[in-house]
């Protein structure tokens, strides 16, 4: 009985298996690799935004609060609309990622010209990429930072 | 026993799971890529084994929902029910117990509003989850089950 269910459960996960790599074939996402590999994105390492960027790129703590000062920067929180309201970056702009279907108003309003920092949760959070993806694909915004720090390391320095 | 009997209990169980795997599987198959992302967000998987896992997963899920409306492979089928469902409510419990809001995959503090609804809404796929092995697991040991009430 037990060799037959062992057998069974051979061929049931060899069937997946299979099926799984068989479906692989046939995927329109040429990103999409069998092993994933961790993403690794670019680092300003000043506080000048550079000029010619080849997508968004991962800005700090000092690096948000100085172009946050300047008033050089747009703020765009990527959290869902109920995080935004708990408590935000003072006059960020809500897209949520998870909604952006929803905010395609806001989205265009956005200016090529202008310099973007998008943010979330935290450096665990994803939405903030996801965003800054989107906008530099679909919207061709050039100048979109993400902070990666985010909420959570913004309002620890008790910054606005 | 005879009421169990004559509704046919375990085949109604076995159609039940069987609809739920291949309806889970369904948005999978067809987008692995926005299932790795949610793999991605529980924080359990390396992660050069969640394109893996995104793509063979949902297969699993619906041979066995499959296997379970018509009957086949049973005695597999059922432990592999078992092993998965075990397996969903031991990752949503910890994604609840650390925290991790699973629509980005951060982790937040308690008091952050949304964290609320988002852990209710994990409670309850919890909740789900336990009446799902419950009928697996009466599946897989009917017999047993039958012989304990008749003794």
């Amino acid at each position: 009985m037990i060799v037959i269910e062992k057998k069974q459960i051979i061929i049931i996960l060899a069937l997946a298996v299979g099926l799984g790599f068989l479906r692989s074939f046939f995927l329109d996402d040429e990103e999409f690799a069998l092993i994933k590999k961790e993403r690794v994105i670019q680092e300003v390492s000043s506080f000048v935004v550079p000029d010619e960027m080849t997508g968004p790129m991962i800005v700090n703590l000092e690096f948000a609060k100085y172009h946050f000062d300047a008033g050089s920067a747009i703020f765009i929180d990527a959290r869902d609309s109920e995080d935004y309201e708990a408590g935000h970056i003072r006059d960020a702009i809500n897209i949520p990622y998870d909604y952006y279907e929803d905010y395609e108003d806001v989205m265009n309003e956005l200016d090529d010209t202008s310099t973007y920092i998008i943010y979330c949760s935290g450096e665990e959070c994803s939405l903030s990429i996801d965003l800054a993806d989107y906008l530099y694909t679909e919207k061709l915004i050039d100048m979109l930072l993400i902070f990666e720090g985010g909420w959570p390391q913004w309002r620890h320095a008790g910054y606005p | 026993m005879n009421v169990i009997r004559s509704l046919n209990l375990i085949l109604i169980f076995r159609v039940i799971l069987g609809l739920i795997f291949i309806y889970a599987s369904y948005d999978k198959i067809l987008d692995p890529a926005g299932f790795s992302n949610n793999i991605h967000n529980f924080h359990i998987t390396p992660i050069a084994v969640e394109n893996l896992a995104a793509l063979i997963i949902p297969w699993l899920e619906l041979i066995i929902g499959v296997f379970l409306i018509f009957g086949l492979f049973l005695e597999g089928t059922t432990s592999i029910t078992i092993v998965l469902l075990v397996f969903f409510i031991a990752i949503l419990s910890q994604a609840v117990f650390r925290g991790i809001d699973v629509h980005c995959g951060c982790f937040k503090s308690v008091a952050d509003a949304g964290v609320t609804d988002l852990r209710m809404e994990l409670v309850k796929r919890i909740g789900e989850d336990i009446i799902y092995l419950g009928m697996a697991i009466i599946i897989k040991f009917k017999d047993k089950i039958t012989q304990q009430i008749k003794g």
